[in-house]
Formats: structure tokens, sequence, C-alpha cells
């Protein structure tokens, strides 16, 4: 017979099992008949003919059967009544099904949504050709301390002429944009200005069209566009008419040359994030747009630090060579350039550092979080299938006792544990999706490629793998538990209750274990929390509950900057005083100011000195520089330490006049009288007449840096942030304060209208993203570990029953009865708290930055879950501890 | 199924294909047949004969096919393939081969 014929036959066996049952029959049906004709030719009557032919014939579900084994279909008839078995099985104890079912889902679930976000984040190739071989150029400022900050134009073009260790140089800004398509309103978005260098550089290849040329890339050239795939196929429906559109990008017309996928972003919000300053960027949404930059040397000047710059490492270099070659080079310019290029030198940092070096840390962390939490809950459903093996025994050895061969048992054991596998596996699919939501919407904004994550085809057969390999795994312990079954034994229910050496069995270990992995997940989180806690209470300067901003950006075409009028420039001044009119005069508006940054914007910074004392101007830092309007100090909630608020008399034609903040009075005036003082940026003396409260414009975890406040009136500028106080909800504010700014100048694309107390839960995403994601694993695996305490107690105790039965008749009271059985729980409990502490030691290594205001042996920290563990474990325990001390003496002693 | 069982059931099918090779027949005829050409000494089960005609049609020596009765019943009738003919003899002469061998053991003098 060939092994076709063979398997041809079998699957005809199996579809056409019905027909073919139905055929058996008749033949069986047949051969009846023809037995009993002949019986009644013999001369017996019809039905005792009948009765006697059946009784020849045996039972016709065994003939049946043995007919449809032949076929070979009977494997499959089986595999289907170990099915239906185990599902009546998981109705019979619903308690245990559910507890594996849903351990299951839970541990497959989350570690497939986190496993998701760390594949697409972290392990996915990079969108640009060798992208390993790419770095970001930094300059340094040794004054300023500061290691990332961008380039100025001349520099750029002095490191691409002088560098042969970087084969391709190439500078950007990335900056919100306002974008117009015809006859519709303007849209905020972010868009990229560069030059052809960058898409030689990153090997971004244009879907269709084509990139810029070095032509259009110089000063003077045509202006044209590239459009980001997203925004083609939203605006164009990815037509490819869109090429010879045009489209006006801050009112300035472009024609559109090309679309590039939606990933050539990649890394722009990292770099922007991570330099010292940038252009207005909000980092919210993709690029949509790029632009060529068309910089010229006269237009931007070497003292004018603008623009981020990438390079390509050259075949030969490394990122060390390239380094040292461009601070030979960055050496040789300070010394060319005394004035513009003192203290400057070269950070050269691969790109991938500059990407991940945030989200790495925290996403291996979470990857390990869910690592311990799958173990836990692997070791968890173990357990349960091993004290249901146990507690099956009996049933085994009565299946066995009928005849079931051990293979025969031990496949319907298998078949179970895969069931139970199976749909585990499928529930925590679905878990997965609805965790990733969660995940996702929660996440820091800062996470690179966080908006391509999804849970895809390959991840999720790789959890039903995951979840069949557990089911094979665990579905071989009972079967290895029944292997040795002693049948007459089990069946006189002595086989259990033959225990009583002091070693630990694999399930007690299987509950230290489950302990241990859920403390050092524990102690994560509860660090976490306190650092959280730590973060939201520090005083952020100002207040945060009633403040609501919406920021918005002025395009030079129609809010033209004429340094020769400085300040005085009317179309931004009349802007700025008809909408903080407009904006005053809001219902439920109690003070409204306008800021160049909002109070948790770091904004820039500026060289600085202080009248008289010249001489020491070059050891300070750069300063930062807050512009704001009058009312500022009372719309922030923020206080005057002393002196007077910036006011509307200090306009552009009155004395000019600054506040500083605290710490720049503590640091720099320490022992002298700085009201009254003058100091000087920008070329001219400014008077100080106030000193205003710290606000921690750099995050709450940064310290605050020495800040002096400018009227705005001063210094107009074309970015801003109007700012109001209200006593009505925030969040009704939002539409209001939108369209007063577009009373005001219809053609503004308004953004980042939210509450203040948004904006601050944002800036601690990272730290709140980490705490709620392992506050919720170690809640999981804690109660998982509970259960498995609760179950091996429950277990001890039921071997017990015989010893405690007696114990109880020779005079032992019930609380001794209790006392013996937590006991056991508790020092499970221990042990288990012990290992967990030391691994959790070694666990928050990975905390790292994430930590606030609490070292890793936070001490707090350790006791509190060691604690909570231990009377926790306590509590399961008692439980089962009650239930044996009502143990009645007879009883116990009769029960096996 | 035991040891004697297997044997047994390597017998049948040879019975089986013997009856066979004389008349396609249904399965009732074939219990007679062989219990008749045995002059009753064998009586085959049909718990046995359904499950070896299901596996002589696997392994092709038969085929089965629904026919008419002389008294107008449908019934199924199997009938011998030329694969099961050359079975039929090979088997056959293993039978015959085996069944010497065993009886010169029966019949030797214990020497």
């Amino acid at each position: 017979m060939s092994l076709w014929t063979d398997i041809r036959g079998r699957l005809d066996g199996i579809l056409n099992r019905a027909r073919r049952d139905r055929e058996t029959a008749e033949e069986m049906r047949f051969h009846l008949e023809m037995e009993a004709a002949q019986l009644e030719r013999a001369g017996v009557p019809h039905p005792e003919a009948l009765r006697r032919a059946r009784l020849a014939f045996g039972n016709d579900d065994d003939v049946r059967e043995g007919v449809r084994e032949a076929r070979g279909a009977a494997t499959f008839d089986e595999l289907r009544g170990d099915v239906a078995y185990a599902f009546r099985q998981m109705r019979r104890a619903p308690g245990f099904a559910l507890t594996v079912v849903a351990t299951l889902a839970l541990g497959i679930g989350a570690s497939t949504a986190i496993y998701s976000v760390v594949d697409r984040v972290l392990l996915r190739p990079l969108p640009f050709r060798d992208a390993d071989r790419l770095v970001v150029v930094w300059e340094t400022d040794r004054k300023s301390q500061t290691a990332r900050e961008p380039s100025s134009y001349p520099d750029v073009v002095d490191f691409r002429e002088r560098s042969r260790a970087l084969s391709t140089i190439a500078e950007f800004v990335a900056t919100d944009m306002s974008l117009a398509f015809p006859d519709d309103q303007p849209l905020r978005l972010a868009g990229v200005a560069t030059s052809d260098k960058y898409f030689q550089l990153t090997g971004l290849r244009p879907l269709i069209g084509r990139t810029f040329s070095a032509a259009e890339s110089n000063a003077g050239g045509p202006r044209v566009a590239v459009l980001a795939e997203w925004l083609w196929r939203s605006r164009f429906a990815g037509s490819p008419d869109a090429i010879g559109q045009t489209i006006d990008v801050d009112d300035v017309r472009y024609e559109v040359i090309g679309v590039v996928p939606s990933d050539g972003d990649f890394g722009i919000d990292q770099i922007n994030e991570r330099a010292a300053y940038h252009a207005p960027y909000s980092g919210e949404g993709e690029v949509g747009v790029w632009i060529p930059l068309q910089a010229s040397a006269e237009q931007f000047p070497r003292s004018n630090h603008p623009f981020l710059v990438l390079g390509r490492l050259a075949s030969a270099s490394t990122v060390p060579s390239a380094q040292s070659e461009l601070t030979g080079i960055a050496a040789d310019l300070e010394r060319t350039y005394r004035n513009d290029n003192a203290d400057r030198g070269v950070f050269v940092e691969p790109l991938g550092d500059v990407v991940f070096g945030a989200s790495r840390p925290l996403l291996y962390l979470l990857l390990c979080a869910v690592g311990l939490l799958m173990l836990v809950a692997v070791v968890n459903v173990a357990n349960l299938l091993l004290a249901r093996g146990t507690t099956r025994m009996r049933e085994i050895a009565i299946r066995s006792a009928l005849g079931a061969t051990t293979r025969r048992v031990g496949r319907q054991l298998l078949v179970e544990s895969l069931t139970l596998g199976i749909v585990g596996g499928a529930i925590g699919i679905g878990c997965a999706v609805l965790l990733l939501q969660s995940l996702l919407s929660l996440a820091p904004a800062d996470i690179p490629r966080l908006n391509e994550v999804r849970i895809d085809a390959r991840l999720a057969w790789a959890a039903v793998a995951a979840s069949l390999a557990i089911g094979v795994a665990f579905g071989s312990v009972p079967m290895w538990q029944a292997r040795r079954v002693d049948v007459v034994h089990a069946l006189k229910g002595e086989a259990v209750a033959t225990g009583g050496g002091r070693r630990r069995t694999p399930r007690e270990l299987f509950v230290v274990a489950a302990v241990a992995l859920s403390v050092m997940l524990s102690v994560s989180a509860a660090l976490l929390v306190r650092s959280f806690r730590n973060l939201m209470s520090t005083d952020p300067g100002f207040s945060t509950a009633t403040v609501v901003k919406a920021e918005y950006q002025l395009p030079l075409a129609r809010y033209p900057r004429d340094f020769a009028k400085w300040p005085n420039q009317p179309e931004i001044v009349n802007f700025n005083n008809t909408l903080l009119e407009r904006a005053a005069s809001i219902p439920g508006v109690q003070s409204a100011a306008i800021a160049g940054a909002h109070p948790l914007d770091p904004g820039f910074t500026n060289s600085w000195l202080i009248v008289g004392r010249e001489g020491e101007a070059s050891t300070y830092p750069e300063i930062s520089v807050r512009i704001v309007s009058p009312r500022y100090v009372e719309t922030v909630g923020s206080a005057l330490a002393r002196g007077r608020e910036l006011s509307d008399a200090d306009d552009g034609h009155a004395p000019l006049v600054a506040m500083i903040n605290e710490t720049a009075a503590k640091r720099y005036f320490a022992n002298r009288e700085a009201l009254g003082a003058q100091i000087a940026f920008w070329c001219a003396p400014r008077t100080i007449v106030g000193i205003i409260r710290d606000e921690r414009i750099k995050g709450l975890r940064e310290p605050v840096p020495a800040a002096i406040y400018v009227p705005l009136a001063q210094a107009p500028l074309n970015s801003g942030v109007l700012l109001v106080r209200t006593e009505r909800p925030a969040e009704s504010m939002a539409g209001e304060l939108q369209r007063t700014i577009w009373s005001v100048d219809p053609q503004l694309a308004v953004y980042g209208v939210e509450p203040m107390s948004r904006t601050i839960l944002r800036s601690v995403s990272a730290s709140r993203f980490a705490m709620i994601v392992l506050g919720v694993f170690s809640g999981v695996t804690v109660l998982l570990a509970l259960i498995g305490v609760h179950g091996v107690v429950s277990y001890l105790v039921a071997q017990r029953t015989k010893e405690i039965g007696i114990r109880v008749a020779l005079g032992a009271g019930r609380g001794t009865v209790t006392g013996l059985v937590v006991r056991s729980g508790l020092t499970l409990g221990a042990i288990g708290v012990g290992i967990g502490a030391v691994g959790a030691w070694a666990l928050s290594r990975l905390l790292g930055t994430l930590l606030y205001g609490v070292t890793r042996a936070d001490a707090v920290s350790f006791i509190t879950v060691s604690v909570g563990m231990l009377v926790a474990a306590s509590l399961s325990a008692y439980l089962p501890a009650r239930r044996a001390s009502r143990v009645s003496p007879l009883v116990a002693i009769r029960s096996d | 199924m035991s040891e004697r069982g297997d044997l047994l059931q390597g017998t049948l099918e040879l019975l089986v294909l013997k009856t066979l090779s004389l008349a396609p027949m249904h399965g009732w005829g074939i219990t007679q047949r062989i219990q008749q050409l045995s002059r009753d000494v064998l009586r085959v089960n049909q718990g046995s004969l359904y499950p070896a005609l299901e596996r002589l049609k696997r392994k092709g020596w038969i085929r089965s096919e629904w026919r008419m009765t002389e008294n107008a019943r449908r019934a199924r009738y199997y009938e011998l393939t030329a694969a099961g003919r050359r079975e039929l003899d090979a088997e056959r002469a293993a039978w015959e081969r085996s069944s010497r061998a065993v009886n010169w053991i029966l019949e030797s003098s214990g020497a």
C-alpha cells in the first residue's frame, strides 16, 4: 500500500465519515436480516429469529468502531472525543480552567503587546540605508557646557569641505510649518528644510517624482517641495497628479516635485529633543513636507546656530576617527574665528544612540518586566496542572483499571492541556490587542516609530506557538504523573496520603519562584511609584491646574522683522495687543498673557554679562531668555520674590528692563543687590527691576537654570504662546482660545492647545508610563503568586488531613492547627521574599534615570513590598488553614 | 489485541481473499461460505470480518460495490482485484510453507 493510498483512504474516511458510517450501518442491517431469514428458514419464528441474530451479531457498535478504526479514521475520532472530553472537564472544574486560561491569556497578552512594541521600535531595521554608519554631528560649547548644540551654516560648510572621515554631511532644520493647500485653511505640521545631501545621505528614495536637485538646494534656487506619503495620500488621494501642484508653506508658494515614504522623518523628533535648543517644533505627528533650505552665509552668519547636522561615515572611518578629525577641524576654526567659534568643539554621536538613547532602557525594562510576568504565569500554570493531575489520580486510575492504555490516558491529558493552551493563547492575542491600545495611549511620544506599532501575523503566530508549547510542556507533566499511578493504591485513596517527608515538592519550589519574581517586579514598581510621587510633588513654580495655553506662529511674510526699527515691529505688536485684549475679555478668564515659550518649554539661551563685571562673563553659562508680556506672573500663578513685575509701561519706547529668576539672583548676586543692576545681551544693557520665583522650565527633573525675563514689547517674537488663567474647566477653554486667536488672524495655525496640567503630565510621561505598566504587571504577578500560595497550602492541608485529625484528637487547639498551616505558607513566602529582594536589587539597575528622589536601595520600597508580600502570603494560607482547623478528628481519620 | 488475535487476523484475511476468488460476495455470504467450506469448524465473527474487509479494501486487494441480490435487496458486494489475486497466491504459498513447517515440528518423534 503506497503512502498516498493510505493518506487518501484516511482522508476519505475522515471527510466522508457520515456517508461511510451510513453505509456500514446498512451493511450491518443487511447482515442481520440475512441471518434472521436463515433462522426463519430453519423454523424459528420471526421475532425470536431476529433476537437470536442480534445476539449472534454481538454489539454492533463494536463492529462499527472496528470498521472505523480499520478505515484509519479512528485516531481522528478519538481526538475529537478527547477535545470534547477536555471541554467537559473544563466545565466540570470551571475555577481551575478559568484560572489557567486567564493566567495564560494575561501572560501571553502582555508579552505579545510589549514584544510588539520592542520589535517595531528597536528591532526592525531603520528606514535609512546602512543606518549604523550615520552620525549626528553636534557642536559643543565649553562655556555653557552643552554637548549637543546645532551648528552654524559656515561651520557646516567647513566641515563638509575638510572632512574625509565623513563622506556626506547634510544640515537641516525641523520645525513646525503652516501649510496651506489652495483654497483651504492652513494646517500646522512638522516640516524639514534641508538640501539634496540629506536624501543622498539617508538613501531616502521618492515614491513618485524626485527629491531636490543640487541647484534647487542652493540659495536663490527654485522653490520646490517634497511631500510625505501620508500627506500625499490624505490630500491628493495618492494621485500622481500631485506632482506640479502648488502649496503654500508659511505663506510662500512651493511646487510639489515628489513624495517620500512617511518614515523618512526617522529620528528627527529625537534629534530635536536632544538638542540644547531647536526651532519651534511640537513633535506631534509625522513630518509632512520637505523644502530646500537654500541657505547662504549672508543669511546665516557664523554666530547663528540653527542647523542640525547628519553625517555618513566614509567606508574606512569609525565614530572615534570622525570625532578626532572633526575636533581638529573645530580647533582650527576656533583659532581662525576667535569671536564666533570661541570654546566651540564637535561631538560625533551615532544616530542610533541619539534616537534610541532615551527609549531603549525603558523598553528593555518593560521587556524584562513582562518576561518576569510571563515566567510567573508559566510557573503558575505548571503548578495548577500539577495540582490538577494529583486530584485526578483516582480518575486516571479508574480509567486504567477499565483498560485504557497508558498511551491513551496520556494522550487525553495532553489534549486537555493543549486545549487549555490554545484557548488561553487565543484569548491572549485578544488581550494583546487591547493592551497594546492602552500602552500606546500611555506611552511617551518621544519613543521613535511608535505609530508603526501593531500586532502583526508573525507575532500572533508566535503567541499561538508559545501557548501550544506551554500546553505540550505541561500536558506531559500529568502524563508523567499518571505513569506512576499505582492503580490499587490510588483507588483506595492512599497514594496521595503517603507523603510526610520534608522534602520540598516541585509545587513548593514553583510557589517560591512565583513569590520571588513578583517581589522583584513589585519592588521596581514601588521605586517607580515613589519616584513619580516625588516628581509630582515637586513644585513646578507655576500653577498647573488653572492655566490653559495655545501656541501659534506668525509667518514672516505678514509679520516681518525689521531690525532697523527693532523692537518696534508694528504688525507683531498690534497682533499681541489685540490678542491680549480679546483673551482677557473671554468670560471666565481671570488673566491673560503672551510668552515666547510656555513655563515647561526650555526655550532658548543666550550669552550675556553683568555690566560692571564684564571680566567674569567668560565663566557664565548661557542664560535662559524668557520673553513675557505684562501679567505673566499672575497668569501662570508664579510670584515675585522681590521688586516689581514687568508692566504695560515697559514698551518699545521705554528704558530696557528685565526680571531674573531666584536661581540667577542667588548664583550671580549672592552678596550684592540685584535690583537696579544691569545685564547686557543682544548688545544692549537692561536694568533688573524684579526677581521672580523659579519656574521649572526644563521639566520637573532638571534643576532650574538661571533665567532672565524680558518684556514682550521690548523683544517681539514671531512664535508665541497665549496663556490664560481661568476658573472654568480647562478643557472647555481650548476651543475658545483657538477661536480668539483666529478672530485676530484667521490664517494662523493654532496648536498645542491644552491645559498646562496636561503638558506637565506629558513631560513626565516616561516615568508615568513605566510606573503604570510595572505597577499593573506587578499587581498581576502578586495575584498569581498568591493564588499559587493558596493552592499549595490547600494541597498540603488535603495531604495532611489525617495528621491534623490525629493532632486535634490528641488535643491540639484550633489556633495550633491554624498556626501550623499558616506557618507552612509563611515559610514559602519568606523564602520567596528573600530571593526576590536580591533579584529586585539586580533588576533596579534597569530603572536608571527613571528614579527621582529615591535610590536603588530605597529601604521603604523594599520593606513595604517584603512585609506586604508576607502578610498577603499568610492571608492566602489562612483560608485553607481555617478549613483545616475545623476538621473533625473522626472525619479526618476516616477521610481516606 | 492479543498475539493470537494477530495470527487469526492474518488467517482471516487469507480466507476472505480465497472466498472472494471464487465469486464476488457480500459480507454475510462470506461468513456463510467460510463456515460451509470449513465444514462448520470455522465461524467468522462479524466484529472481525467487517474491519478485515475494510483493511483489505484500504490495501487495494478487494473493492466493494452496492448491487442487488437475487431477492432484490441492496447489498455491498466485495470482489478481488488483480493485486488481491497476486496477494492471495503469495499468501497461500506462505501459508503452505509455514503450516508444513508446523506439521514437521508436531510430527517429529521427540529425539
